[in-house]
């Protein structure tokens, strides 16, 4: 066979080798899910510190709203809506930085040139970030709740727990979808994303109701229900756990679960345009995929 | 062609004649040198003068986000009232000078050694690291107590009581000027500790400023603590700064304990926290600074 | 957007008339202009030019982590714009001074999760996973954080990631940078032995190091400001500067029975000139020795040099080849040298 000729078999053999089927394509896509969510699983508890950040700093700004309340005689059960805020509030935290801020993060390590040049997708890395920080979030919040439950005493009524873990599957699933849909933004914004985050952090902190009912805000509540995860999910939470607290929600539960679905729809696809944003716009300009030279 | 012999010259390099801050290198017109460099360069960074919309997140949007936040909780408590007002709305306000120097000079080493890699060349010089962290701090400080004045503006317009005939000048200007100065120096020494970590370092002044904001009586009352945390609530200079500004600002005192101590004694023990923190500070910052260079920490990246 | 089909081009790299300009404050840049290039399945090409030159952003392109603005370049017959995710999946890409990675993985554990982002099985990946360790020697790291990893140690990782795929296109952009010379002879020995391991297997290198290029391409572009100015096999290249092969041959003395002339006379000789004549350490000390400069068509006529100086009583102390280097050839392309166009573009 002619040179020509095998090197027209080469091809046709590498071709082939590119035809993925579609139970290919599913099973990647898993894998791909699976191994990004590994180091956020396992990585970050193999620093000491994590002890320090995981457990210290939540509690601190946990006991800061407690003795606030205590101080001017609030009711206990807002005692407990506080530790349940703050519970929720590290997935908050985890969307900012280490989802709408992590992309950046990945571009100046390096990390992101291997994942665009690899047949992973954006997508399969961002669900990755998701599921293995929900993972680690989910501890720390499990410490901050049965921390401030035997510092303080804190209580709940659970009257239904399969649509209590409903509302906060929900509610972080849109959150990080949101968080993704940010993504973008951070990666624009280049060193001004840690001002963006800063921006995310306090602010959507009062108006999501977090530890103030959503209702105390009037129009800013109505407003912050309709297109801040956090809103509706700390208010149904809160209705869920506490139910003597019920009438200090905004709507009621299954409205805020219906309005987190929504918007968990919603930001998903957004977040799938902002990722095909990001790989359209980075292959164009050259400048947001990779780090300065 | 011999050479002639010479004797080398002699050279005493224990001799801290020409050294009267001590640990630092250089001399004073060193110091200030540095301090001013590190001070124009910290107004440049920090400032976000060239973005008006980050300078409006910090100076405003952040703040007033965190008085709301405290405001609406103590509405919860049916204490939303000009008195609980005022004494947030200040402790608040204040407190934000405090983090921002605790942070200021940590933030600024890991800067210097993390993202723009100078830290090497600036400990080579013949100035010292400190004025290069106190310039970083006190102009963090300042921008700061720009928020500081606008979060107190803003509590005035929503029914903060002030004090009749107007703010105690006299006592304002003395906690003003002690409690900056304790406070930069805490700060200056918790930078020189978190020098000597992994880039985790990062999170530590939050942590320990977290911790401060709760013991230091900024948004309730010491009394509210448990008696262990009040003694340490005590013991810490912010504690007493917030308090004398409360005094200077609303005319009152705080509710409890505190409260009931005296304005003399209170610059007393405002002015021995300050004194005593800045003299150990500069020790510790030189102590921390060389456990960082003996461990490698200070002319490498360590980030993960 | 034009996707191609699979036998449409018979080269591993086609690339036609690209062009890529940046966008910047006060103006564009043009990075590349109108490039044209072939890549032969199994070959090891390289780019080679200083700092700026293009080649890192004409890798980019190749690599799918940059458009161009004009023109079009396929990898085994996939375009790069239009087929992205195909020839994603059979490429790889390596660069220089790299230092990405999760620090709090152990070397094996991120290898492993390459492993699973190229869609391997599960046992597939982590066995070649294992392979890729034992191959690059770096068995006593493998259980290692990343973040305690020498320079060294987080290429050869960085190659050994590469390698998981098993790519029929591998980009090397300036991979040995930062690497002691021992660790770059390794890469290179590895690089090589992977191509050996499968024929069809392709390496586009860029470097500026002009050894490198000389050591391991078979063929080489020469690229300055955006263009490539000559393009060929190393020694193709060479003769641009120096058409014939040169060779130093030393004898002990020139004997009476053979003259300059009657060399010059023997097939394939073009001149024969004396050097120069000094002892045999160049100073002076030592026996005598007389260098002759020979210039010959083709190295094959040397065999018959030598046998007319020995059959005429010499004595041959000495032979070596006198070949120009890359950098001749780049100062004779582009009127300056490869360190000289890097401090201009530093400029």
């Amino acid at each position: 066979m002619s040179a020509a000729g095998v090197s027209k078999d080469l091809h046709a053999r590498i071709y082939a080798e590119t035809e993925w089927s579609l139970s290919h394509k599913l099973r990647h896509a898993a894998q791909s899910v699976v191994g990004r969510a590994y180091p956020r699983i396992f990585g970050m508890s193999r620093e000491p510190s994590w002890l320090f950040f995981d457990l210290v700093f939540p509690t601190l700004g946990m006991c800061s709203f407690v003795f606030l309340l205590r101080s001017r005689g609030a009711d206990e059960a807002w005692i407990s809506a506080t530790i349940l805020a703050s519970a929720l509030l590290t997935f908050w935290t985890s969307v900012i930085w280490m989802m709408a801020g992590q992309f950046r993060w990945e571009r100046d390590s390096g990390n992101m040139t291997l994942y665009i040049t690899a047949p992973v997708g954006l997508g399969s890395i961002a669900l990755g970030m998701a599921v293995g920080g929900a993972v680690g979030m989910a501890f720390r919040a499990g410490i901050i709740i049965l921390g401030g439950s035997l510092l303080f005493g804190a209580q709940y009524e659970i009257r239904e727990p399969l649509l209590l873990a409903l509302t906060m599957l929900l509610g972080i699933a849109a959150m990080n979808a949101l968080g993704v849909c940010l993504a973008a933004v951070f990666l624009v914004s280049g060193r001004e994303a840690d001002h963006l985050g800063d921006l995310l952090n306090e602010p959507m902190q009062l108006l999501g109701g977090l530890f103030a009912p959503v209702r105390s805000l009037g129009i800013f509540g109505l407003l912050a229900i309709g297109i801040l995860p956090l809103a509706p999910a700390a208010d149904a939470m809160r209705q869920l756990a506490l139910p003597q607290l019920a009438a200090t929600g905004l709507l009621p539960v299954p409205v805020e679960l219906g309005i987190l679905a929504v918007m968990f729809v919603v930001f998903s696809l957004l977040s799938h345009a902002s990722l095909a944003y990001i790989e359209r716009r980075g292959r164009a300009d050259g400048k947001l995929l990779t780090r300065a030279d | 062609m011999q050479m002639e012999s010479c004797s080398p010259v002699q050279i005493d390099l224990t001799s801290r004649t020409s050294r009267p801050f001590g640990p630092l290198r250089g001399n004073a017109a060193d110091a200030a040198r540095s301090l001013i460099a590190s001070a124009r360069l910290a107004w440049a960074i920090e400032g976000n003068w060239a973005e008006p919309f980050f300078l409006l997140v910090y100076l405003i949007i952040r703040p007033l986000a965190f008085l709301g936040l405290f405001l609406a909780v103590l509405s919860i408590g049916g204490a939303l009232n000009p008195a609980s007002i005022g004494f947030v709305v200040v402790g608040q306000a204040i407190f934000q000078i405090v983090g921002a120097a605790m942070q200021g000079p940590t933030h600024a080493l890991l800067d210097d050694r993390e993202r723009y890699r100078t830290i090497r060349y600036i400990f080579a010089t013949p100035s010292s690291l400190l004025p290069v962290s106190i310039g970083r701090a006190l102009v963090k400080a300042l921008i700061a107590a720009i928020s500081a004045v606008i979060v107190i503006g803003v509590g005035a317009l929503i029914g903060m009581p002030m004090r009749a005939g107007g703010p105690d000048l006299p006592l304002l200007l003395v906690v003003m000027t002690l409690g900056p100065a304790s406070i930069v120096g805490l700060g200056v020494a918790l930078g020189a500790v978190c020098v000597q970590l992994r880039n985790d370092a990062w999170g530590y002044p939050q942590a320990v400023a977290g911790s401060v904001f709760l013991l230091c009586g900024a948004i309730f009352p010491l009394d509210t603590l448990p008696r262990a945390l009040q003694l340490i609530g005590a013991a810490l200079p912010m504690t007493w700064w917030i308090e004398g500004v409360r005094r200077a600002l609303l005319g009152t005192a705080s509710p409890g304990l505190l409260g009931e101590l005296s304005t003399p004694l209170l610059l007393l023990v405002l002015t021995v926290g300050t004194v005593l923190i800045t003299l150990a500070a500069p020790r510790l910052f030189r102590i921390g600074i060389d456990r960082a260079r003996e461990k490698g920490f200070l002319d490498r990246s360590t980030a993960s | 957007m034009a996707i191609s089909t699979p036998a449409a081009s018979a080269a591993a790299v086609e690339v036609s008339g690209v062009g890529r300009v940046f966008q910047a404050k006060g103006g564009s840049v043009t990075a590349l202009h109108n490039i044209d290039l072939r890549i032969e399945p199994g070959e090891l090409f390289g780019l080679l030019g200083p700092n700026g030159a293009g080649k890192s952003t004409l890798i980019k392109i190749l690599s799918t982590l940059l458009l161009p603005s004009s023109g079009s370049a396929s990898i085994f017959g996939l375009d790069v714009v239009g087929d992205t995710a195909r020839v994603r999946r059979i490429m790889n890409l390596v660069a220089g001074g790299d230092f990405s990675g999760y620090g709090l993985l152990t070397a094996r554990e991120q290898l492993a999760m390459f492993a699973q982002f190229y869609g391997m099985p599960y046992a597939e990946g982590m066995r070649r996973v294992d392979a890729q360790i034992e191959a690059f020697g770096i068995t006593d790291i493998r259980d290692r954080k990343i973040s305690a990893l020498s320079t060294g140690q987080r290429q050869k990782l960085n190659f050994a990631r590469s390698f998981l795929n098993e790519p029929w296109m591998l980009f090397l952009d300036e991979p040995t940078i930062g690497l002691d010379v021992s660790a770059a002879r390794d890469v290179r020995e590895r690089v090589r032995a992977f191509q050996a391991e499968q024929p069809g297997r392709t390496v586009l290198l860029t470097t500026h190091y002009m050894a490198e290029a000389d050591e391991m391409c078979d063929r080489i572009a020469i690229v300055d400001h955006g263009r490539i100015l000559a393009q060929g096999t190393p020694t193709e290249l060479k003769r641009m500067v120096q058409k014939e092969t040169l060779f130093i041959v030393g004898v002990d003395e020139l004997p009476a029975a053979v003259s300059l002339g009657t060399l010059r006379e023997l097939p394939g000789v073009i001149s024969v000139v004396v050097r120069d004549a000094d002892g045999a350490d160049g100073n002076g000390v030592g026996s005598p020795v007389t260098r002759l400069a020979i210039a010959l068509r083709e190295d094959a006529a040397l065999g018959g040099v030598i046998s007319a100086l020995a059959a005429a009583g010499a004595h041959l102390r000495e032979i070596s080849k006198s070949e120009p280097t890359l950098e001749e050839v780049f100062v004779q392309l582009v009127g300056r040298g490869i360190s000289e166009s890097d401090s201009e573009q530093a400029l």
